[in-house]
This record gives C-alpha cells, structure tokens and sequence, in this order.
C-alpha cells in the first residue's frame, strides 16, 4: 500500500528564525528511527513500559532502541490509529479509523459485539470504574460496552451535545465528560447536560479533557485552557502566556503542571507559579503541530506530532547553543564571564562572542580587530577587560578596543592557556610549544623546558595557596615555586603525561584532567580515576565542580557527572554517570578546557558542536527503574517461541537471550546484570542488550536478567525464563540404562562364553589327551596284552608263561585304568547313573564271584562334578580291590545315596581277615587322599566285615 | 563244524594276532581280516558270509557303527561284535541300535575273545547293566511314537531293569524261575527290538524329510 506523506511536512519546513533562542533536550523519533508514520494521533505507555504510539499508518510499539510496527496485515482493522487505551487486564484497546482492535500480547484480535463500531473513527476508548467500555467516535456518538456485553449508542439525539466526540474522562464522583465539537458534555446519573459557550466556554470545539489527581477537570478548547469548578469555567489564552489557543492535548504532570499540545508548540503550566512555559521547534520539538502528548514513568513529556513523529522531552536542566543560534562557529574553545555578567564564548574559526542576558550573540572577530578568529582560550580581567588567547598572539579586549602586540613585543604565537596571578597580579600564558610566558603588563617573559619545565606545551595553569603555579603540559604537570620547577609525570602517579585541564576544587586540592583520566592531587599524593574505575572514557578534555560538589568531566562520549564522594562510599554506588547528546548535550566531543562555572553556579561545556549550558539546580534524577522484559531467545540463530515449560534440544549451540531494560531516558546507557542459574556462573554485567551461550550442558536452567537506569536504579523485578537442556539421546536414562545392560549383558556374555569355551576347551583337550592316550598307548599295550596271550598258546616253559600272564595283566591293567580316565572325562557320563553302572561293570568284572547286594538311592539322571565323580569311583575302585585282593568276604553290599550336594558310598563286606593289615596299605592312603579332594569324610569300620564310608553333608 | 569270523579292524598287529588266533582254534575259522568297512562289504560280495564279524569302531573310511547298520541291511543273519578301545556306553550303545549284537572291549584276552564268539553264536548276548540302563531310557524316551511290536514286553522289561539292577544272568533266571538260555534269548530279542526301533525312526525321519 502506498502512504501518503503529509504535506503538513511541506508547511512545517519555514521555520521562524529567532537569534534569542537555544537547543533544549528534545529527542525525536520519526520514520528514520523506524517510526511507521510521521503523524501521530495518540500516545500511551502500558505497564510494561513500552510506549505505543497510534499513527495515521500503523501502529508501534517502542521500548527505547527499536520499534515495532503492525498494520492490517497484523489484524489491525484499519492503519489510521486514533485512540489507545490499556484496560485492567493489561489488554491494549485500539481505536481505528474502522473499529476498534484489542492487542494481548503479540496476537491482535476484535471483539464480535464491537462490530457497529467499524461505521466510524473511534477517537477515544475509556473503561469505567466498573470495567465498561465509553467509545467516542467521530460522528456515531458514544458507544457503551457494558458488563453483560450489550452495546448501547448515545448521540446527540440522546442528550449529547455532538456526534463528534474527541474524548472521554471520568472524574473522582463516577461523572463520565466528553468532549464534543458542540460543547462539554456531562453523564451523571443518567442523565446528560452539556456546557457550550453559554456556560463560559471559550469555544465549543473541544480538543481533550484531562483530570488532576486532586479532581480538577481541564478542558482543552480551540481557543484555550479551561478548568471547569462547579458550573463555571477558568479560562487561560495565549494572553495569558499560553503558546497557542488551539489545544489538542493535555497530559498532567503530577504535582506539578499540565503539558499542552497546540496547534503551534507546546506549553506547560506550572500549577505553582500559574505561568506558561513555551517550546517550539525553535528548542528542538519535532514540529509545532502537537496531537498528542503523553507524560511518562521516568518524568519525561512525549508529543506527538502531525508530521514531526514524536518528540520526547527531558527536561531544561541543558541549554545548548550552535551557530543556528548566533554562535560564530561551532567550535567552543573557552568561556568566561565578565564583570558585566555576560557571557564570553571563545571559538576556533568564529572569533569570540558576547552571550547578554537576553540570550542573544554579539561576535568579535578579526574584522574588529582580534588578532586571529581562532582562539584558544579567553578569561575577563578583574579589574576590566578581557584576555584573549588566539593562533597568533595575545589580544586584550579594553575599552571596545583590542590591544595587539607586535613581534618583537611578543614573539610567541599559539596562546593555549591563561591565568592572573592572585598573588603578584601578573599574567601567566601557557603556550603550544614554546613554554610559559609571564607578563607583568609592560614585558612577557618564557620558561621553557630548558629551565625544568616538564614540556613546552602547557594547556592550563592554575595556582594554589601557597603561591605555586602549576602547569598543565604535554609532559606531565609543572609546578613552580619561585624559580624553581617541580615535575610530576606518569612515575609519579598521573594516570597520563597528556595533561589537559587543571582545577582547584572547593577544599583547595587540585585535579588534573588527562588523556588517561583523572587525578587528584592531595597530600604530596596523586589519585587517579580512569576507566578501569568505571569512568566511561579515558580521555579526559576537562574537569569542573559545581556548587554541589560534583564534578563535570568533558570526554569524547559527551560530559561525565562524577560524584566522588559516592565513588569513595561503596561499591554499589553510581558515581559516574554520562550525558550525551540523547540526554540534551550539543555534542559528544567535548573541547579540551572548555569548561567554565560562572558566579550564578550556571556550568557552561565548549564542545565541538556547539555551547552546552547546564544549570545543575535543574538537574532531575531518573529513579524509575527500567522495566525488564526478555524478547526472544534464539538458538542456533532461529528464534523459539517463549513458554513455559521450555525445551532445548542437546544441540543448542548459540543460544542467544535477547533482552531490553526500557528506559527512554538514557536507553543506551541501560546496564544489565544477568545470571543463568544452574550454569555455575554468578551474576555478570554488560551493557548488551544480548546475551550468548555457546553450548550447554543438559539440564535445568533459569535465565534471569536485571536492568539499571542511567542514574543506577535496578529495577526491582528480574525477568526470567525457565528452561530445560534436553539430554542427547546418548544421555537419556532410558539410554544409558540400555547401555548398561547390553554391556553387562555383553560382558557377562563373553565372560560366559570364554568361561564355557576355555571349560570345553580343556574338556575337549582333556578328552583328546586321553583318548589319544588310549588310542596310541592303548593300542600299543592292547598288542601286548594280546601277544602275551598268544605267546601263552605257544609251548613255552613254565616261568615264561607266569611272565607272560604277567606281562598281560600288567598291560590290561594300564589299558583299564586310561579307561577310567577316559571314562571319568566324558561330559557325557557325568549322572548319577553313569557311576552306579560303571560300578556294577567293575564289580561284575572284579568280584563276580561274590554275591553283591547294591542299595541306591536318590536321582540316577542327577549330574556330577567331574572331579566328584572320578574320585567317588576311584574310592569305590580301591574298596572293591582291597575286598577282591584281601578279603575273604563272600558278601558285599554296595550304597550310593546322593541328596543334592551330599551323598554317602558304602561299600561293606563280612570279611574277616585282619584289618590292620588294610587299614595301613596304600589303598586306604589313596582312599584317604581321594576323599580330602572332594570335602568328604571317610571312615573304615571293622565290625563283623569291613566298611569303606565315605559321605559328604548336602 | 566250525565257525566263521572276520575282522574288521584297523590296527594290523591287533587284526593279525586275533587272526592267527582264532584260526588256530578247532572250532573257529577266521578268513577274513580286513581294515575298513568298505573292504569287508567288497568281501562278502564276493564270499560267503561269515558267521560273526568283531568291528571295531574306529576305521579310516566309514565308521564301524554305520558299516555294521550297512551290513545289517545286506547280511541280516551275520552276528556282529564291536570291538572296540573304549568301554564307552554311548557308542556300544549307538553300535547296538545299528545292530550289533555284542561287545568286546580290545584288550580283553584272546580266549575270551574266543569264548565271547562262540557264546553269542550259541545264543547268548553280553548286556551290561550301563546298556540295560540306556535300553530302557531308549524304550521310555520312544514310547511315545514306537508301535507295539517294537515295545519290549513285560518279561523283557523285567530281564533289563535285572540287569541295571546288576544281576547276573544267572540271578535273572533264578529270580523269574526261567532258565539261562530263556534269558540270553530275550536279551536277543531285546537288541533286535533296539534294531528295529532305529531303523522305524530312520524311516520315521525320513519321511519328515530329516534325511
């Protein structure tokens, strides 16, 4: 869509000029600035702080640095905002030219039973003291919103005094007034009445109503200021000093006054004095035409303007001066005052020029005999005249008349600095690079380097008590005492040798201002202030007091207030603060000593820019704080949405806290203090508006951000926003467990597999050793076994064939005992049964003559160690060979019983040949042995036979 | 008229010895002695078969236990003996089912090599209670798919848990007042069941198609 810009603007453009005119603090905000529309037509500051401002093309929202705009493209029902108003619930009304739009939060939204309000431009909203809605509109009447969500219209029809209604209050008694092209409407009871000029009103074309906090109605006219007080009117007009009787405005300053918009400027009525203070472009305003003002948390008035966008205004504390207000050039070098009490205001390129009371500029230039029009520096002569310090010599102004001096007087050029000896009343000059000069009115004489003076360039000179001169130079600072010099430089403690301004304070103790910052001299003892304690620039052009006690110093970033005595009493103090050009400053680059307090106590700063004069009795402290939101959070450069409950994903690299501390009068001077909670960081300051983490590590979080105003105020509340750094999924517990117990699993897998595989590995070898054992040796035995067998068919002799059996026995006897080995070995014969069987085998092949009686007991398919089973059967072997080889028994009986890990072997015979003889043989040795391996206990009984038991508990 | 019986064994000092041996003896004659499997199924192509074969179980080529069930199925009537190193159950036992009809371990002496042959052609057959306990698993783990004809009966079911019981023969045929040779017959019959039942789950699996 096209805009349409306002010729307005056109008109605007003649400005008046006045030569008595100065630049006071107006900041304005236009399209420039981001603004939607030069033209305003309502203000408001909601409870967050920010400012809305309702223009003929958008709507914006402002909170010191940026503004954000919305349009119908955001639901707006129409671009030409006219009326603003935040109700209870901290929801944003808005009229438009075609109805009326309620902002919460970011979402714009209307209200269906607010339909018939599209017909018209609602000019003003109000909710009453029982949140109903008032609609003035221009042209429909008034609209009423009630509670039960009906609409009711009155018009003029009804008792009001027009259509047009511009604006509606409701005043301590629940009267709702309204302000009307025909008059003053009143709804009381039920009833209206309407006041015209027959009642006293200067005119029936109401602009705006506003109410005091004590009750007093004021009634802004087309032709002036009324108070209403009962059934009459107080009215004041541009006789009375008002600047223009077409009021569109008012806004009240508590206490104090009424801030008036008009048709050309602005005025403020003081309640105390009942006088009018003016403003027009002239001082800095946007443009005369004001629609709106708006007076704001920190005590600062907004006007908006019909093409200017708005204007915000802090105050008259600053009054600064260029060459637009009759300064010869904007580059102050110097000011003084003389006896006259005028002004003396010294300029590099524009000669100098008398600033009288009137406000108005009288230049002397070379034209008027000066010697050069650029001039370095001026001071007025006690006793009359004016000494002034240029490019190329001294002139001194007497009389109407500048005194020259010619070469061979004075042979010295650049005259930097200038001070009359309170002692001897001679005139001290400092000059650039060629040392220090005397004059005692008739002759000058030069101190330079080569009589210890630290550096031929001496920028200031100020003198103590005692008579000593002290020199401000490029090599430090000077001190002269009689004849004799005294340096002090950077070894001495100056925080630099640049030495630019001197200045004796109100208890006598010098301070010197350097292109490292400052430095007190007391006690033999310099104290240096530099950035590192907090001042904001290092480069220091000059140092003032003021009647308080404070000092003024002049930087490259604009004037520093420096409060030493906060400085020197804690550390939560806020000893410096800066003033710029956003504060009403002309300039930011200060000019090295020009600085000049006059006798009023008026302090006056030469900057590059122009003359800034500041009047500290007028100067106001910001005490409200900044209000602090948190704007958005980006991570990894896309911006999320803020909620609660929030969430991060593990990759959260860069995550960015954007944030604002709205405080419109020093916005860029908002510092912060922040914390992210859980991150083991404490608080951090910064003056950023952003704050970035590079990668965080999984966990819960709270980011929480303060904010301080420009005169050290915190605001109470922090904002803070909560949020979760999520785990990667390699940290999740559902993970980690997983993890765990595929690694146990894993672990306990390949523990059990080489467990299981080295077990059958050694089986397998085991059975491999014996069965090759077997195999090769038992083949080999085997053959013997059989060749003595068939040798023994053969006819050999007698002792022969006994080797023989022998040899046979013998080899069978090995082959057997491998087999039980072998036997003992085999995984697969490792039940209970396998050893009964292998029993009854070897008894069968041992004793089958005897008559064997076998009791077993317990589970046959139960398996058993090998080492279990090997011994049991090994024991039972021995037992069986000892009845075979040495008893006479006829009889034995046979137990195995198992029961779980225990068991019992019995093996009993009815022998009764002697047991000494087998309690001592080897056997029972073997048997003893073969027990102790698998924890068993064996006894051998001989009670009526003999009995190997051998038995374990389960 | 004596006997006939070959060998089949690996070991040649073994083979030649029992050889010479049971040749030497009136009632025995033993012709053939070869070291694999294969070549004893090329002699009894070629010959008469003998009355008894003593295999041992491990021979280069085919192994004893799958040539005893290959000459089983040719040779129903030859009597086979494993001989084997091992008094290992598991393959006596395996050799059984295959159709062996006893077991010889090698070093056993050469006149009970001889007395073992001549006992089984005359009826009997060695059980020992390790076998007897594998029979009666193998018959409790079968019962379920075998038929009838295959299961033991009663008296056979009393003969082997005598056996396991470790009762002689002897013993047996005291305690169920029959006589010996009564015993050794169903002993017999015993491992023909055993026979059979492996040849019905051969079939039985290959009509699975398991083989």
């Amino acid at each position: 869509m096209k805009k349409l810009f306002p010729i307005f603007v056109v008109l605007c453009i003649g400005l008046s000029y006045s030569a008595y005119s100065q630049v006071l603090p107006f900041r304005t905000y236009s399209i420039e600035k981001g603004l939607s529309e030069s033209v305003v037509n309502d203000l408001l500051q909601d409870n967050e702080g920010y400012l809305w401002i309702g223009t003929s093309y958008g709507l914006n929202r402002f909170d010191g640095i940026r503004f954000q705009n919305y349009y119908t493209e955001d639901g707006l029902l129409d671009n030409k905002i006219s009326a603003l108003h935040q109700d209870h619930k901290d929801q944003l009304w808005v009229g438009t030219s075609n109805g009326v739009n309620i902002v919460n939060k970011d979402s714009i939204y209307t209200l269906p039973v607010l339909k018939p309000l599209t017909s018209g431009a609602v000019l003003s909203i109000h909710q009453d003291q029982f949140n109903e809605y008032w609609f003035a509109t221009d042209g429909q009447g008034i609209w009423h919103l009630d509670r039960n969500q009906h609409l009711t219209q009155y018009r003029e029809v009804n008792g009001l005094g027009d259509d047009r209604v511009r604006d509606i209050v409701e005043d301590q008694q629940g009267i709702l007034w309204f302000a009307t092209r025909a008059g003053l409407t009143k709804l009381e009871d039920g009833n209206f009445r309407t006041f015209t000029t027959q009642h006293g009103l200067p005119d029936n074309r109401l602009r705006d109503l506003a109410l005091t906090e004590n009750g007093q109605l004021w009634i802004g006219t087309r032709a002036g200021l009324c108070r209403i007080s009962g059934d009459r009117f107080r009215c004041y007009t541009e006789e009375d000093g008002l600047i223009n009787n077409r009021i569109q405005s008012i806004s009240v300053a508590p206490d104090k006054g009424l801030w008036l918009g008009t048709e050309e400027g602005a005025s403020f009525f003081d309640f105390d004095k009942a006088e009018f203070s003016n403003y027009s472009v002239d001082e800095g305003l946007a443009n005369n035409f004001i629609h709106t003002t708006k007076y704001d948390r920190e005590g600062n008035i907004w006007f908006g303007t019909l093409g200017g966008g708005i204007s915000l205004f802090l105050g008259d504390h600053f009054q600064s001066y260029t060459i637009e207000e009759g300064l010869p050039n904007n580059v102050v070098t110097s000011i003084s005052q003389d006896q006259s009490g005028d002004h003396w205001i010294a300029t590099y390129g524009g000669g100098v020029s008398r600033l009288d009371i009137t406000g108005g500029f009288t230049t002397l230039n070379s034209t008027d005999g000066l010697v050069d029009d650029k001039v370095y520096t001026l001071a007025s002569n006690e006793g009359g005249g004016l000494f002034v310090g240029t490019r190329w010599g001294l002139s001194i102004y007497e009389n109407e008349r500048f005194l020259n001096f010619d070469e061979s007087e004075l042979p010295y050029r650049k005259i930097r600095a200038l001070h009359k000896s309170a002692e001897t009343g001679n005139w001290w000059l400092g000059t650039l690079g060629e040392g220090v000069l005397t004059y005692n009115g008739n002759s000058f004489t030069q101190w330079t380097e080569e009589d210890s003076l630290a550096n031929n360039t001496v920028m200031a000179i100020e003198e103590t008590s005692d008579g000593s001169l002290w020199l401000a130079t490029y090599g430090g600072v000077s001190r002269l005492q009689g004849e004799t010099f005294t340096n002090y430089s950077i070894q001495d403690g100056l925080p630099n040798n640049g030495v630019l301004d001197i200045l004796k304070d109100q208890e006598g103790n010098l301070w010197f201002a350097t292109f490292g910052g400052i430095a007190k001299f007391q006690n033999g003892r310099f104290e240096t202030i530099t950035t590192a304690d907090g001042l904001p620039d290092e480069v220091c052009y000059f140092i003032e007091q003021d009647d308080r006690g404070i000092y003024w110093i002049g930087t490259n970033k604009g004037v520093v207030r420096f409060d030493y005595q906060a400085f020197q009493t804690t550390e939560e103090s806020h000893p410096f603060k800066l003033f710029t050009q956003t504060q009403g400053l002309v300039a930011n680059e200060m000019y090295a000593g020009a600085s000049y307090k006059d006798r009023q106590g008026t302090l006056w700063f030469g900057s590059v820019g122009g003359l800034t004069r500041f009047d500290p009795s007028k100067e106001k402290l910001n005490s409200a704080a900044p209000k602090i939101h948190i704007e958005n959070i980006s991570v990894a450069g896309d911006q999320i949405s803020i909620k609660p409950k929030l969430e991060v994903d593990s990759d959260n690299h860069n995550m960015v806290f954007s944030f604002v501390g709205i405080s419109f009068t020093a916005p860029e001077q908002v510092n912060y203090r922040y914390r992210l909670r859980n991150s083991g960081e404490g608080w951090q300051t910064t003056s950023q508006r952003q704050v970035r983490y590079s990668a965080l590590i999984p966990g819960d979080y709270t980011f929480e951000v303060m904010a301080q105003n420009n005169d050290g105020q915190w605001s109470s509340e922090r904002a803070q926003i909560s949020f979760t750094v999520l785990a990667p999924f390699w940290q999740q517990w559902w993970f980690i467990a997983l993890v765990l117990f595929a690694l146990v699993g894993i672990i306990f897998f390949i523990y059990h597999y080489y467990r299981v595989r080295k077990m059958v590995d050694i089986e397998r070898m085991r059975v491999r050793i014996a069965s090759d054992l077997h195999d090769d040796v038992g083949s080999a035995l085997t053959e013997i076994a059989l060749q003595s067998d068939f040798l023994q068919t053969m006819e050999v002799a007698d002792t022969l064939q006994e080797s023989l059996e022998q040899i046979g026995a013998q080899s069978r006897k090995i082959v057997s005992s491998l087999d039980d080995i072998v036997w003992s070995i085999d995984a697969r014969n490792d039940t209970v049964g396998d050893l009964t069987d292998r029993m009854q085998d070897y008894v069968n092949s041992v004793l089958s003559e005897k008559e064997i009686q076998y009791h077993f007991e317990g589970n046959m398919q139960e398996k058993l160690e090998v080492s279990l089973k090997e011994n049991l059967y090994l024991i039972f072997k021995e037992a069986i060979n000892n009845i075979a080889k040495h008893s006479n028994a006829d009889r034995v009986d046979i137990t195995l019983s198992t029961n779980g890990a225990g068991f019992l072997l019995s093996v009993k015979d009815n022998g009764t040949s002697t047991h000494n003889e087998r309690k001592t043989g080897q056997g029972l040795r073997n048997m003893n042995m073969r027990a102790k391996r698998i924890d068993a206990d064996i006894t051998f009984n001989h009670n009526q036979g003999f009995e190997v038991r051998v038995s374990r508990a389960a | 008229m004596a006997s006939v019986a070959g060998i089949v064994e690996d070991n040649k000092k073994i083979r030649d010895l029992i050889q010479r041996y049971l040749d030497m003896q009136d009632d025995l004659s033993c012709p053939v002695a070869v070291d694999s499997v294969e070549e004893m199924i090329d002699y009894l192509e070629e010959h008469p078969a003998p009355d008894v074969i003593l295999m041992d179980i491990q021979l280069p080529g085919m192994s004893g236990i799958k040539g005893i069930g290959l000459i089983k199925e040719k040779y129903p009537d030859i009597e086979i003996i494993m001989l084997t190193v091992y008094h290992d159950s598991h393959k006596i036992f395996k050799a059984l089912r295959a159709g062996a009809s006893g077991y010889l371990l090698k070093h056993t002496s050469l006149p009970e090599i001889k007395e073992s042959i001549l006992k089984l052609l005359d009826g009997g057959a060695p059980m020992s209670p390790q076998i007897a306990r594998k029979v009666i698993t193998h018959f409790q783990d079968d019962s379920a798919k075998k038929n009838a004809e295959s299961d033991l009966t009663p008296r056979e079911h009393d003969i082997v848990n005598g056996l396991v019981d470790g009762l002689s023969y002897k013993m047996i045929a005291d305690r169920y007042d029959i006589s010996i040779d009564t015993v050794r017959a169903h002993i017999r019959n015993i491992y023909k069941k055993l026979h059979v039942n492996s040849k019905a789950e051969v079939i039985a699996k290959s009509l699975k198609g398991e083989i």
